[in-house]
């Protein structure tokens, strides 16, 4: 027998809870929903490329194709006008744009999206401090510097730190970790670390060589 | 391009330069196979290790699935050098999840890194932000114990701190009886006197999360955070460098206000800070200000916002004023131009306007809420069309849904369905006239029909039937003919124009234009269009409308007659019985089959409950079977008992549950009552088989009784029949069962080629024996009277729901015969009894308490068994022989529940080489009063806890 065919039809949790206010909110759902950060972080381009992407929740190959397919769709073409919020399904898309890069993040229902809007901000600050001005170049090249820094600042989707200069100590620390654990000549972990030539660098709009100790701009 | 990967830039150089996505994925694909080769190679440098690696976090990265490298991150992880340590971390994080193989190889370097202190705090940090982002059950058993020592040492530096905070969080979220609320409270409260606002910021996340689970243990901390909240707020202190665009630490002050909306009575208590968290409030609604910067005035704003939140929760025991200077706010966000403002202007308003008094202030705004309908962005419209339905009673309805109505017409596909639901919920809720109603459905079918789903039209039907008074059901009939009459119109609307006509078409027949034939004619134009369900709607109506009119009779009768060759069985059926009605019965007979039907039941509209269960929970009463079952119709068939030894393919016509349907889906009419004697066609018109031949339908009822009653004793007969008998015997050690199965020929001819096959699956490991052939491609041959056997040694590995599937296939005198079975094979059978104390039951049960941890699922009492205190002790019996539990005594003062805990054994190791199992809880309450009972099960796994109700359910039915 054919049942009902209409799709689900997906409203804001707090329809829920229509006829009884006082326990709005507390369901277990939403609750859960509140403890949990950042389900995931994309930066996509305006061409819909991938920048970078982290899926902090557990999610199967196919969810998270799904995941880009849907802010290639849905993201990508929205007016500046409108609002950095997208609702799909159980999740938010929070999203803000910074020239041609969009940076996406998946929230559930129930998380302050001021908030996370703020701390997409936060990351690009830090991004920017470490590259002295990002640009999108910064972030193809160099795809673990960014990762890293991430993984400085949110921890399972959590902001861990707010304060810029204390991630970019801790980064610029472990640089000098690595290089001083590394015999000179042996380990090119540096040539590794920023890998492009000078005359790359040079074409980048980067100074060549060291970053500046504290990390701060410019 | 470049043939070769001379290194990480290169590569990447190369990718921006592909200029197609399948030139990328070519150059990715070649990459991959480089590394692959490289990998099995030996000795690579430290380098190139970690160039390789970082390659395949980029090409992961990109989106493309990496699955090997594995061992390689495993390797670079446990390295004693940080360069490589570090690569090694970060690509764990992206590449690995919990549940992975790999990860028992690289607990210990990870336990190594977080407990050996020496001057590693990036090493710990490393450790910390893996175990974090790959969790699962794995790594939170194996390392939650060192993870709550790195957070609470002395030792630990802020840096490392914050992040162990963190990544415990992220371990409770996964496993949350790790923390016993009452003895880590105490650490909290230290943690939360700490002076590093980033150890605050991440405490605070971690104390949300353990509250979320059990907010009563954590409710002694509320003085600290009130505290915290006071010097951000009311003193602005706060370090320099903690000030984001001058607010300081917005992040905190958000997790603060957060965690006290689990305490919504806190205003009724007398506390000390009560009066101080008020000035808190008062001080956020008041002084937030539209600043220049974009960035302070969305930090500003999300913390009023979650101060309006916090208002809410509070509802009435809040002071007045508060709320009224929160309308007030919300009023003004939702008329600003900046959108994210609007929209959770919008948002919040809902929570608000749901508030008991505060319909009247709401109300005020509806015209701008209204405005908002017709906004650019969807964000925006579905929050507007979200607070309208919030905001909606008898004195607007009428307003807002005809505005609604006409904005319908221009909404766009993504809110058309939304937007239905809900103008139908509310036209029907709201009504003061019912034709309004009807009227307002009638144009949602011609604005947007294919959006009107079935039970918004049953619906109609439905109330129509069921209000006689008045002229609704003649006006509803009228209506409908008129909107039926053009050529064109929406087969919704055809259907109840049907069934309506059908029932109450009389009530208008002396009127003009109206009469039975032409109401026949406007319906039978659509014929040709229209597709099978309609048509057999449309034919029932013919029946009734011949019965009624004379001169509709000599019109109906060339239609049923040509319909007796329909491919459609269920049309050809309705065409035959309706034709051959009037000769076979008395015409009193043929009067009362085709008398209108009577009202329905009258129920809360099916819609509200659709509507709730897409919101994924309702206010489920456990003990009202309808609700249950609607639930369960609206969620989609998931894995019910009946499903579970779902043997046999194609529809099995198990039916009894699905009575309660407010009309029949396919648009049938409800079936006449069985003793009118009516001559249903008893067996569908089938094309005769040319496979091989299945398994027999009236063998399956029986069939499902055995499969559920070995699931529960050792030895049985599985499958019986005129040829073969299939009996099972099975024992179980823990993990580890020795299952043998029998094949008997009962015939009087051999049985050749008798084949069997087991599906392998993943959660169970299994080897298998026997008659030899029999698991060839040929098979074997079973003499009369004799067996073949099978012998299956099986160990489980995971957690499963489902029973592992046996076909049979045979050949007797020439014919073939393929069945397919199931083995009782099910998760209870690994089941190792555990007797507990009452205490540590309650105590397990509770720290269970959590969404996907329990099952619960109500079932009705066997007709031929009512609940009494033989029944109880047969369930008793059941739950400790069949289930394998061990019953636990002396928890309940009645003697209507029975409480077990059991370990599920699997074969599979953890990484100190121990097996994996899970804990089981499982109660089984009767309500003799409403003749159910109601099985509840906890346990670590969501599988373990559907497998261990479903066959309980099942056991139950056989009791």
């Amino acid at each position: 027998k054919t049942r009902g065919t209409a799709p689900p039809i997906r409203t804001n949790t707090n329809t829920q809870h229509h006829t009884n206010p006082a326990t709005m909110q507390s369901s277990s759902s939403l609750r859960a929903a509140e403890a949990c950060g950042w389900h995931f972080i994309v930066l996509m381009s305006r061409q819909g490329k991938i920048r970078l992407a982290e899926f902090f929740s557990s999610y199967n190959e196919r969810a998270k194709q799904k995941i880009l397919r849907d802010i290639a769709a849905d993201v990508l073409p929205r007016a500046p006008k409108m609002c950095n919020i997208i609702e799909k399904g159980d999740c938010k898309f929070v999203y803000r744009r910074y020239a041609s890069l969009y940076f996406v993040v998946g929230i559930p229902h129930g998380l302050n999206e001021l908030i996370v809007l703020e701390q997409i901000h936060l990351f690009v600050e830090a991004l920017d401090g470490y590259f002295n001005s990002v640009c999108e170049l910064d972030l193809v090249f160099s795809l673990h510097k960014s990762l890293l820094i991430l993984f400085e600042m949110f921890i399972g989707g959590m902001l861990c730190e707010s304060n810029k200069q204390e991630v970019l100590k801790a980064i610029v620390e472990a640089e000098e970790l690595v290089e001083e654990m590394t015999k000179p000549g042996e380990d090119t972990a540096s040539q590794l670390d920023d890998g492009l030539s000078f005359q790359e660098q040079f074409q980048l709009g980067r100074k060549p060589g060291r970053r500046q100790q504290d990390g701060t701009r410019r | 391009m470049a043939s070769q990967a001379k290194g990480l830039q290169n590569f990447i150089s190369d990718l921006r330069n592909a200029k197609s996505k399948e030139e990328e994925t070519r150059r990715v694909d070649k990459e991959l196979a480089n590394i692959r080769k490289k990998f099995l190679g030996s000795s690579l440098s430290s380098y190139q290790r970690k160039k390789y690696v970082w390659k395949l976090v980029y090409i992961h990265v990109l989106g493309y699935d990496v699955d090997f490298g594995h061992s390689e991150v495993v390797s670079l992880v446990s390295s004693s050098k940080f360069s490589e340590k570090q690569v090694g971390y970060v690509a764990l994080s992206l590449l690995l999840r919990g549940g992975d193989q790999m990860l028992s190889l690289v607990v210990n370097a990870i336990r190594n890194d977080l407990t050996t202190s020496s001057n590693n705090d990036a090493a710990q940090s490393l450790a910390l932000c893996s175990i974090a982002n790959v969790s699962g059950l794995e790594l939170a058993q194996a390392l939650h114990v060192e993870v709550q020592q790195t957070l609470v040492a002395k030792s630990t530096t802020p840096c490392v701190r914050k992040k162990a905070a963190l990544c415990l969080l992220r371990l409770v979220r996964t496993s949350p009886d790790l923390v016993a609320g009452r003895e880590f409270a105490p650490h909290v409260a230290n943690l939360l006197q700490d002076h590093h606002l980033g150890v605050l910021t991440s405490t605070m996340s971690l104390l949300i999360g353990l509250a979320s689970q059990h907010e009563k243990e954590y409710e002694i901390l509320i003085p600290y955070v009130v505290h915290i909240l006071v010097m951000l707020v009311l003193r602005k202190a706060c370090a320099r460098e903690y000030l984001y665009y001058r607010t300081p630490s917005p992040w905190l002050q958000i997790k603060l206000l957060k965690f006290l909306q689990y305490y919504p009575s806190i205003m009724t208590s007398d506390k000390p800070y009560v009066s101080q968290l008020q000035n808190v409030v008062s001080k956020i609604l008041t002084e937030t200000d539209v600043s220049d910067s974009i960035n302070k005035s969305n930090a500003d704003h999300a913390i009023l916002f979650e101060a309006v939140n916090l208002i809410v929760i509070w509802g009435s025991s809040g002071p007045t004023q508060q709320r009224e200077g929160a309308m007030r706010l919300l009023g003004k966000f939702i008329s600003v131009r900046e959108p994210n403002i609007r929209y959770l202007g919008l948002m919040t308003m809902a929570r608000l306007a749901q508030l008991e008094g505060s319909g009247q202030s709401v109300k005020k705004h509806q015209a701008t809420v209204l405005v908002s309908l017709k906004d650019a962005d969807i964000s925006v419209r579905r929050r507007a069309l979200d607070l309208l339905f919030v905001m909606c009673d008898t004195d607007n309805a009428e307003q807002i849904v005809d505005e609604l109505v006409a904005h319908l017409v221009n909404a766009d596909a993504a809110i058309r369905e939304e937007m239905v639901l809900k103008i139908a919920i509310l036209a029907e809720k709201y009504a003061t006239d019912l034709r309004w109603y009807v009227d307002t459905i009638l144009k949602l079918i011609s604005i947007s029909g294919d959006h009107v789903s079935d039970s918004i039209w049953h619906r109609v039907v439905q109330i129509v039937t069921n209000h006689p008074q008045g002229d609704l059901q003649a006006y509803a009939a009228a209506t409908l003919l008129v909107a039926a009459s053009p050529r064109r119109c929406h087969e919704t609307a055809i259907r109840v124009a049907a069934y309506v006509l059908g029932e109450f078409g009389f009530l208008i027949a002396e009127r003009p234009g109206m009469s039975g034939d032409e109401q026949f004619r406007v319906l039978h134009q659509h014929w040709p269009t229209v597709n099978k369900q309609t048509r057999s709607l449309l034919l029932s109506t013919y029946a009734k409308l011949a019965n009624l009119y004379e001169e509709c009779r000599p019109l109906v009768a060339p239609i049923f007659a040509k319909n007796k060759n329909s491919v459609d069985v269920e049309i050809q059926q309705r065409a035959c019985e309706y034709e051959t009605m009037r000769a076979a019965f008395s015409p009193e007979a043929v009067e009362d089959l085709l008398r209108e039907m009577p009202p329905y039941v009258d129920k809360e509209s099916a819609l509200m409950d659709r509507l709730r269960a897409q919101n994924g929970s309702g206010d489920r009463d456990p003990w009202s079977m309808g609700g249950e079952q609607k639930q369960e119709e609206m969620n989609g068939r998931h894995l019910s008992p009946e499903h579970l030894p779902s043997v046999i393919e194609g529809d099995d016509n198990d039916d009894e549950d699905e009575d309660e349907d407010p009309l029949p889906q396919n648009g049938n009419y409800r079936r006449p009552a069985s003793n009118h004697n009516v001559p249903t066609s008893s067996e569908p018109l089938r094309a005769p088989a040319s496979g091989p031949i299945g398994i027999p339908k009236d063998v399956i009822p029986a069939m499902r009784k055995a499969f559920s009653h070995l699931c529960t004793s050792p030895s049985g007969v599985l499958f019986d029949n005129k040829l073969l008998q299939v009996g099972v015997k099975h024992e179980y050690r823990g993990s580890q069962g020795k299952v043998s199965v029998f094949f008997g020929n009962l015939s009087s001819a051999p049985l050749t080629n008798l084949r069997c096959q087991v599906d392998q699956s993943e959660h169970l490991r299994m080897q298998a024996q026997g008659t030899p052939g029999l698991m060839g491609p040929d098979g074997c041959t079973v003499a009369v009277r004799t067996q073949a056997k099978l012998q299956l040694m099986v160990e489980v590995t995971a957690p499963f729901d489902d029973a592992p599937a046996l076909r049979v296939t045979f050949e007797s005198d020439g014919v073939q015969y393929d069945y397919p079975l199931r083995l009782p094979i099910v998760a209870t059978c690994f089941m190792e009894a555990v007797t507990l104390e009452p205490e540590a039951f309650m105590h397990r049960w509770k720290s269970l308490d959590g969404q996907d941890r329990e099952c619960q699922e109500v079932i009705r009492a066997p007709a031929n068994s009512p609940i009494n205190e033989d029944s109880m002790r047969r369930i008793a019996n059941m739950v400790t022989s069949g289930l394998r539990f061990g019953r636990c005594q002396g928890i309940d003062p009645t003697p209507w529940t029975v409480s077990g805990a059991a370990t599920f054994r699997t074969g599979a190791k953890d990484t100190s080489g121990n097996n994996i199992n899970v804990g089981c809880l499982l109660r089984v309450e009767a309500n003799p009063q409403a003749g159910a009972y109601r099985v509840t099960t906890r346990t670590l796994h969501p599988i373990c806890s559907k497998a261990v109700k479903n066959v309980a359910l099942v056991s139950i039915k056989v009791i």
